[in-house]
């Protein structure tokens, strides 16, 4: 078996210390060794977006980043957005647009979602569903998921 | 009807939306148990081959590795829906390329892949067959010699005929004759099929598996493994990350269940993604040759359709072909109508059921054919189908029962205005220029269970109260992401007066729950739905008698809502449920523990009926289509939640424009293997690649379900494919066949077009 090696990863502004081997990915280290299952593993290939998260204020799919890479950066996972029991209002209005069906997806559509909100408060339906281009959903057909982001950036209904 | 609705009917958000927007809801592949091991299985590199020999001992001695197994201790038959659906969990002989050879149980997967490199397999190649019109001549490769009830590589034929074709075609001033070709294609759910097998000391199997049926497969694991089924315990876990008939049959649930008992650990298989595509059952391709005959005015009088079904190394049964035929005779009146299907192995990756099951094909091809039929008629193909279209009071003649209801047209007439109809052009193909507009349509019908009079369809429920009025519903049938909790909630929500979020639901443990049917066939909401309601409107009788005697007041006068039980006409002065169920009287006697029961079965017969409506632009020049809009109008009898049913149609148009533009699991022509087992090369449309989208509900209600609602997770695709390709014939006036209609097959018909004008 391959020797571990001490990582210390940023992620939703805590430090947290895992052992891990050094090809692994950042997808495995948050399941596997920090419990944080949101992030899913729907290909392993950065296809399907499931695994979203963002670093440094860009959504990527972990399942392509090295653990061991990710060290020093900021990383944020599903995990982060529901505060004090409080949903975050993407979060609201995936849940009121009936944009969750089977809910594999929805935490790497909501991650592409906030990266994009972050740094475009207002973004155009064309932009919306270019940011999710990276996120596959066999469900919804996406209607639902574009609408509840627009609803957020103040561009829906 | 006529009754108000309270829950029932109103758009409410699906129940477990809030862990899922959370990252915490647990599907099968976030469980952890103690000490748990993860598997890996040795796949075929050939697609036809006997195993000679097979050497485990180097991947044996690998650290790490807890249990290798093989054909020799594996080789146990596994059936599963259908007797004939019949799969080895291992066998010594492989049948396509990827099928299971071997299976190793280890500390990580890491370890467990490293393992399966170190077996050493001896393979007999043997010639294998990949085309099924190759596969129906004597002189094939045998795909399963060892079946005696197969002749060759039939696995099943079927003739059904209703009035006489011959004399039909013979009264028909115009005959129309097509041979269409449809291709496999994949589910494609996001969650990989994952399972966890876990055995106790006394010997009893308890196995979680993201799946769309709990009992049934508890049955099949208990009759490979004969063992009594009340000590094994199937538990489909509360989240499933979609299904669309894939997550059913794979007999990996054997090798997994082998490996924990070999190992004394439990173990759990998740499949990567290549695998998930090719060795997990797929939408099998057909041929369809198909004939109509019709009168001047457009009165069908005659149709036939020669159909083959190449089912794969696997098959859900023999009933992949028979099943296709019920499709000719939901929808139109015609006296005279026969089918004749093939079911053929191929050494090809496994088939089963998916999103209209035995429908979706044959719709695109009889949709197809109408399409072109109304237009060389001069008819408006709205028109020319609803002329034809069975009406309430009809006979369906595959079971001789009526139509009940029919909401096809308004759906259609709905369903023009909203996609502009009248833009359409009136001669396919007839303007010019190198990108053109069209507007096409397709209707369909469906429904799966009780086709045969032999078929029952059966649904449980049991309700139990607590003392605080709150409500616990327990159901055999999973939620597969589709919202069946949420609008199971609601049914009882409704038929007892009860608040919608104080109803806990569980689902799919057969150690727990009442038994289940499966979740497939868009079966769940007409028939656990109606058995919810009874149970429903038995725990609100309860309820009533016992507040009858605390408020003195005679039970029938009495009334539920939103947990509170009140004189007729005087909501204000009521008891909650929690009041009656602590007043001393109820509490001492021991009373206010109630549990109540409900078996159901469904009546009758009810099909749903809908359209769907494409606006796309052709690039003549690339042979690239661009849909622009889409309409779904779909009679739903009642929509118990509109947004899920919005939900499903969305969904439907989606996987039904992949199923007409891009998607295709491609073998290599000569080993079979797969070509683009992955999302990279495998087309599943993303959120840019999307049209507009408008839903029309249509809400017909039928007299004999609950609350008059019909299915349609499984329609929701049906009629989207073959709309697309009638769109591009109204833009162009190419006939196209095929399935896909990639830029080759679209540049091909144009060129077929042309060539027919000289």
């Amino acid at each position: 078996m391959v020797e571990k090696i001490r990582i210390i990863l940023m992620v939703n502004g805590e430090l947290r210390e895992a052992y891990v081997e050094p090809g692994s990915t950042l997808l495995s280290v948050l399941r596997e060794d920090l419990g944080l299952t949101g992030a899913k593993h729907g290909c392993g290939n950065g296809e399907c977006g499931a695994c979203t998260v963002i670093i440094d204020g860009k959504a990527v799919p972990s399942c392509l980043v090295l653990a061991a890479g990710a060290q020093g950066k900021e990383i944020e996972t599903i995990e982060s957005l529901q505060r004090g029991g409080e949903h975050h209002p993407l979060q609201r209005a995936f849940i009121e647009h009936g944009a969750v069906q089977c809910g594999f997806c929805t935490p790497g559509m909501i991650m592409s979602a906030k990266a994009l909100l972050n740094g475009n408060s207002d973004p155009s339906e064309e932009e919306v569903r270019e940011a999710l281009q990276g996120n596959l959903c066999r469900c919804t057909g996406y209607k639902k998921i574009v609408e509840a982001v627009l609803s957020v950036s103040g561009r829906g209904d | 009807m006529g009754e108000e609705l309270n829950i029932v009917g109103k758009s409410v958000a699906m129940k477990g939306s809030g862990e899922k927007v959370s990252g915490t809801a647990e599907y099968t592949v976030d469980m952890r148990l103690p000490g748990m091991l993860y598997a890996k299985i040795l796949r075929s590199p050939h697609a036809h081959a006997n195993i000679r020999g097979i050497d485990t001992s180097e991947a044996e001695a690998l650290p790490g590795v807890r249990a290798v197994i093989t054909h020799e201790e594996a080789k146990i038959l596994y059936t599963v829906t259908h007797g004939s659906a019949r799969e080895y969990g291992i066998d010594d002989r492989v049948r396509y390329y990827g099928d299971k050879v071997a299976a190793v149980a280890a500390v990580s997967e890491e370890v467990a892949e490293e393992a399966l490199g170190l077996i050493d397999v001896d393979y007999e190649v043997l010639p294998a067959v990949f085309e099924m019109e190759e596969a129906m001549r004597s002189d094939a490769p045998v795909v399963h010699p060892e079946r005696d009830d197969v002749e060759g590589n039939i696995l099943e034929k079927s003739v059904q005929e209703w009035g006489d074709v011959e004399k039909g075609f013979a009264e028909a001033d115009h005959v129309f004759e097509n041979r269409f070709i449809t291709q496999r294609v994949c589910h494609s759910a996001l969650e990989p099929h994952a399972m966890v097998a876990s055995w106790d000391g006394d010997g009893n199997l308890t196995m979680w598996s993201s799946e769309q049926t709990a009992f049934m497969i508890r049955d099949s694991l208990a009759e490979a493994f004969q063992m009594p089924r009340s000590k094994i315990r199937f538990i489909v876990p509360p989240y499933v990350g979609g299904g669309f008939g894939g997550k059913y049959e794979s007999a990996e649930k054997i090798v997994v269940a082998l490996l924990a008992r070999k190992a004394g650990k439990p173990v759990m298989l998740r499949l990567a993604r290549d695998e998930v595509f090719h060795t997990t059952r797929t939408r099998s391709p057909c041929i369809f040759e198909t004939k109509t005959g019709v009168k001047a005015d457009g009165t069908l009088v005659a149709r036939e359709v020669r159909a083959i079904v190449d089912v794969g190394a696997y098959a859900w049964g023999a009933i992949m072909a028979s099943r296709a035929a019920s499709y000719m005779t939901l929808l139109y009146r015609c006296p005279n109508i026969r089918y004749l299907g093939y079911g053929v192995y191929t050494n090809t990756p496994p088939s089963g059921a998916m999103r209209g099951f035995t429908s979706t094909p044959i719709h695109y091809a009889m949709e197809s054919e109408l399409e072109e039929i109304a237009y060389a008629l001069g008819m408006d193909p709205t028109e020319f189908r609803l002329k034809n279209a069975l009406n309430v009071g009809d006979i369906i003649p595959i079971n001789g029962k009526p139509v009940t209801s029919s909401g096809l047209r308004e759906a259609v007439i709905r369903g023009r205005e909203a996609i502009g109809w009248e833009g359409r052009q009136r001669v396919p193909g007839s303007e010019g220029g190198a990108k053109r507009r069209g507007i096409g349509m397709a209707c369909y019908s469906h429904y799966a269970p009780m086709l045969k009079s032999t078929e029952r369809s059966v649904g449980n429920a049991v309700l139990k109260i607590n003392v605080d009025g709150s409500l616990h519903l327990l159901l055999g049938v999973p939620d597969i992401g589709q919202g069946l909790r949420t609008i199971m909630a609601q049914i009882a929500a409704e038929a007892l007066g009860a608040k919608l979020d104080e109803i806990s639901v569980t689902l799919a443990d057969t150690s727990v729950t009442p038994w289940g049917t499966t979740t497939a066939a868009s079966r769940s909401t007409q028939e656990t739905g109606g058995a919810v309601e009874m149970a429903a409107g038995r725990m609100k009788g309860r309820l009533l008698e016992l507040a009858s005697e605390i408020m003195d007041i005679p039970a029938d006068r009495l009334d539920a809502m939103d947990g509170v039980v009140f004189a007729k006409g005087v909501p204000e002065q009521g008891l909650t449920f929690k009041d009656i169920l602590s007043h001393p009287d109820v509490h001492q006697s021991g009373e206010n523990v109630i549990i109540t029961k409900a078996t159901y079965n469904v009546p009758t017969f009810i099909p749903p009926y809908g359209t769907a409506f494409a606006d796309v632009e052709v690039d003549t020049e690339t042979g690239r289509v661009r849909v622009l809009k889409m309409v779904a109008a779909s009679d739903v009898g009642r929509a118990i939640n509109p947004q899920s049913v919005e939900g499903q149609l969305e969904g439907g148009m989606q996987m039904g424009i992949g199923y007409a533009l891009t998607e295709e699991l491609r073998l290599h022509p000569e080993t079979g293997e797969p070509l683009n087992n992955s999302f990279m090369d495998y087309k599943v449309l993303r959120a840019g690649d999307m049209p507009e989208m408008e839903v029309i509900i249509v809400e017909p209600v039928d007299p004999n379900s609950v609350y008059g609602a019909k299915g349609i997770g499984e329609m929701a695709v049906i009629p989207m494919a073959p709309a697309v390709r009638n769109a591009i014939y109204n833009a162009t006036g190419a006939r196209v066949h095929d399935l896909p209609i990639t830029p080759e097959v679209l540049l091909r018909a144009l060129r077929e077009k042309e060539k027919g004008k000289c």
